[in-house]
């Protein structure tokens, strides 16, 4: 079964597997890497329960369990802050959806506002994410709360796990950007658009993950 | 035949790609203006006019969809086969009531784990975890049926990505049980 150039634009028909139907060579290759990242934050999270169930106490969180373990005290990880953050990469995901759909109506322009909008989304979750990491006024950050990185399985797993997201939050607006660019110089499709839309989705589905095993179970 | 012409390229549509249809040169009245917009993709799982060729070929008794030259004859097709192209993943068009719709079950849920977090000191731990991960759950699978279209895709697309994920839970699973049964009976 081979591939065909349907018309003037070279768009492609995939030939209809009777498995998996039409479906393009970028969209099989992007959920087999997300796939893959799938695993490697699988193995974060496990490697992160298996730490936190293991240990006497998790986070040097009180005078009480500094005075018991000869810890120094650490701060506890804001619920409500990242709570927004949240929210914000839920936004950016219906924004995302939102480009795909007026990328399938064949409307560049609502295609490049929404894709704006992901991509302010992402900014702003980064903006976010730096502002608990380091801190801007008047906020002290983490860091200078004495969080620090190899100082603790707490410490440690927190900054590695969310810096790992944040590396791919990094990558999606990035790759976001690039689209933007292609579909600005009218050289994306929808099936690009869906593609892009894959990568950012995940973040979101591993954000979601990651909010509620680093943040929301009680530490007790 | 025009119009079945004009339909194809305006829409991106995979179905319906006759032998003389790829060979004939396109009249100029049915070019896509350069400026329209993103190229509606022929691989993408979204076409209005799919979602008509999808109204129609759901009711044929074989549930065959098109008369593409490059696909095995119905005959001689595996029942599965022929079950995967009746859920041919083309079919779905985007519903922008649905994402908006989803959106808000997305923000309700985020509001409910945050509420169910500080609920620790009353119900207890037990209870929170468990709730907080079905939430979370929840949300995933919400994202990953609806927003990343694994809803809409055939089922042995879904399988492919589903079913290497039971892994991870699984193991997951074990370690739990495992601890949880040191912690009742001890390490011996």
């Amino acid at each position: 079964m081979g591939v065909h150039a349907a018309s003037d634009h070279h768009e492609l028909v995939y030939p209809n597997d009777p498995l998996y139907s039409r479906i393009s060579a970028g969209k099989v290759g992007m959920w087999l890497f997300l796939l893959s990242d799938g695993f490697s934050f699988g193995g974060l999270l496990l490697a992160y329960g298996i730490l936190r169930g293991s240990s006497d106490y998790w986070g040097c969180l009180t005078n009480e369990v500094a005075t018991k373990f000869g810890c120094v005290v650490e701060p506890i990880l804001g619920i409500n802050f990242t709570a927004v953050l949240t929210f914000v990469l839920i936004c950016s995901s219906v924004s995302m959806v939102m480009a795909h759909a007026a990328a399938v109506d064949g409307d560049r322009q609502g295609t490049i506002r929404w894709l704006l909008a992901t991509i302010a989304g992402g900014v702003l979750f980064l903006l976010g994410q730096y502002h608990e990491y380091w801190g801007l006024l008047p906020h002290a950050g983490l860091l200078n709360e004495g969080l620090n990185f190899g100082k603790s399985h707490y410490a440690t797993t927190f900054y590695c796990i969310t810096g790992f997201h944040g590396m791919h939050v990094t990558t999606g607006v990035l790759y976001l950007t690039a689209v933007l660019i292609g579909t600005v110089m009218n050289k994306t499709d929808a099936n690009t658009i869906e593609v892009v839309g894959l990568f950012w989705h995940f973040v979101d589905l591993v954000w979601i993950l990651v909010f509620t095993f680093i943040y929301l179970i009680p530490y007790g | 035949m025009a119009k079945k012409k004009k339909r194809t390229d305006k829409g991106g549509s995979t179905e319906a790609k006759a032998p003389e249809k790829k060979a004939a040169p396109k009249p100029a009245e049915d070019d896509v203006d350069e400026d329209s917009g993103p190229r509606p993709s022929a691989s993408s799982s979204s076409s209005k006019d799919d979602d008509k060729d999808a109204d129609h070929d759901h009711g044929d008794d074989d549930h065959d969809h098109d008369e593409d030259e490059h696909r095995p004859a119905p005959k001689a097709r595996a029942p599965h086969a022929a079950h995967a192209a009746h859920h041919d993943a083309h079919h779905h068009k985007p519903d922008r009531k649905e994402y908006v719709r989803i959106w808000v079950y997305l923000a309700v849920l985020t509001v409910l784990e945050v509420g169910v977090a500080y609920l620790e000191p009353v119900v207890g731990k037990t209870a929170v975890v468990t709730a907080l991960v079905g939430l979370a759950l929840s949300k995933a699978g919400i994202v990953a049926l609806y927003y990343m279209h694994l809803k809409h895709e055939s089922k042995f697309m879904r399988y492919t990505v589903g079913f290497p994920m039971v892994f991870p839970a699984l193991y997951a699973f074990i370690l739990i049980a495992e601890g949880a049964y040191r912690a009742v009976w001890g390490d011996s």
